[in-house]
């Protein structure tokens, strides 16, 4: 079997925590409010993802208060932005296998 | 939700986030007006008018942003630069257009007539300012911006080859046309952006 075949980051391969590492690769931070609309995910699966992706190391979470309305927000670390980086290239190798 | 999401169409529409609520035109057309409208006051204060207006300018749309944008679809901030054509490109690009238009005033004959320099000075706008709406089009990816850099040359051309330099009525207009339309695009853009994002007052809710 070739290389390319080799699994990808199961972490990121999951549709719904791809497409909160693409939107905050999109910007340089972002909030829980601005990932929910952009992903279109509900609280509770934003909320079980994003700490998902906080334990791997690949967003870094930071919770703070805008008058007395609570703001988290989020950011790509270095490590997300490589394993992004590095499952982009896995599937491109993969999809540019194909006929 | 899994498994027929957009990827790319996400990736493009947090891309464009920042540009969805028209605060950027109508800031951009409130300059362009303070421009023109400097130029007819004062020639000579619109260089220290544009540095106030910009450094300040910001500002105000910054708090805009934390009242009407961010309650609506959150707070995010953009890339300082994640485009090919980075803002030395675009620095380099305004000063080799400053270079060209010496060279066309040159080549007309009147490099020491204040009359040469009024009449190419819509030219010197257009071609300086395509240069910040092309960068911005390339940031934002959204064919409204090029239009616009490529209709501010046009513009500037026109405005260089029919006018008589007899004041800074070119550069006025050139000014003036720009902002009118930019105003327009960002009244509008800010409407429907109000029209289709509600207040969402607290995270999740």
């Amino acid at each position: 079997m070739s290389d390319v075949f080799v699994d990808p980051d199961r972490l990121i391969h999951e549709p719904n925590r791809l497409a909160l590492l693409v939107v905050l690769n999109a910007v340089e931070e972002a909030d829980f409010l601005f990932l929910m609309e952009q992903t279109g995910l509900t609280k509770g699966n934003l909320s079980s993802h994003s700490a998902k992706l906080e334990a791997a190391g690949y967003v870094e979470v930071e919770k703070t208060f805008v008058g007395k309305i609570p703001r988290t927000v989020y950011r790509l670390t270095e490590a997300g932005v490589q394993a992004l980086r590095r499952y982009r290239e896995h599937m491109s190798g993969v999809l540019g296998s194909l006929d | 939700m899994a498994g027929n999401m957009d990827i790319a169409g996400i990736d493009r529409k947090a891309r464009t986030a920042g540009y969805a609520d028209g605060l950027l035109e109508l800031f951009a057309a409130a300059v362009l007006m303070i421009l023109a409208l400097g130029w007819i006051a004062n020639p000579a204060f619109v260089g220290i008018l544009a540095a106030f207006v910009v450094l300040f300018g910001w500002r105000v749309v910054d708090r805009v942003k934390a009242r009407v944008t961010y309650p609506r679809i959150g707070y995010f901030r953009e890339r300082e630069d994640d485009t090919s054509t980075n803002p030395r490109g675009m620095l380099l690009f305004i000063a080799g257009s400053f270079v060209l238009v010496v060279v066309v005033v040159w080549l007309s004959g009147g490099i020491a007539d204040p009359v040469e320099w009024r009449r190419a000075a819509p030219l010197m706008s257009g071609i300086s300012l395509s240069g910040g709406f092309w960068y911005l089009s390339d940031k934002s990816g959204l064919i409204r911006h090029r239009f616009v850099a490529v209709a501010s040359v046009l513009g500037g051309l026109g405005l260089w080859l029919f006018g008589s330099g007899n004041d800074y009525t070119g550069v006025v207009l050139h000014l003036a046309g720009l902002a009118v339309p930019l105003a327009l695009l960002g009244a509008w853009s800010l409407l429907r952006f109000l029209r289709t994002n509600p207040v969402r007052r607290a995270e999740g809710q």
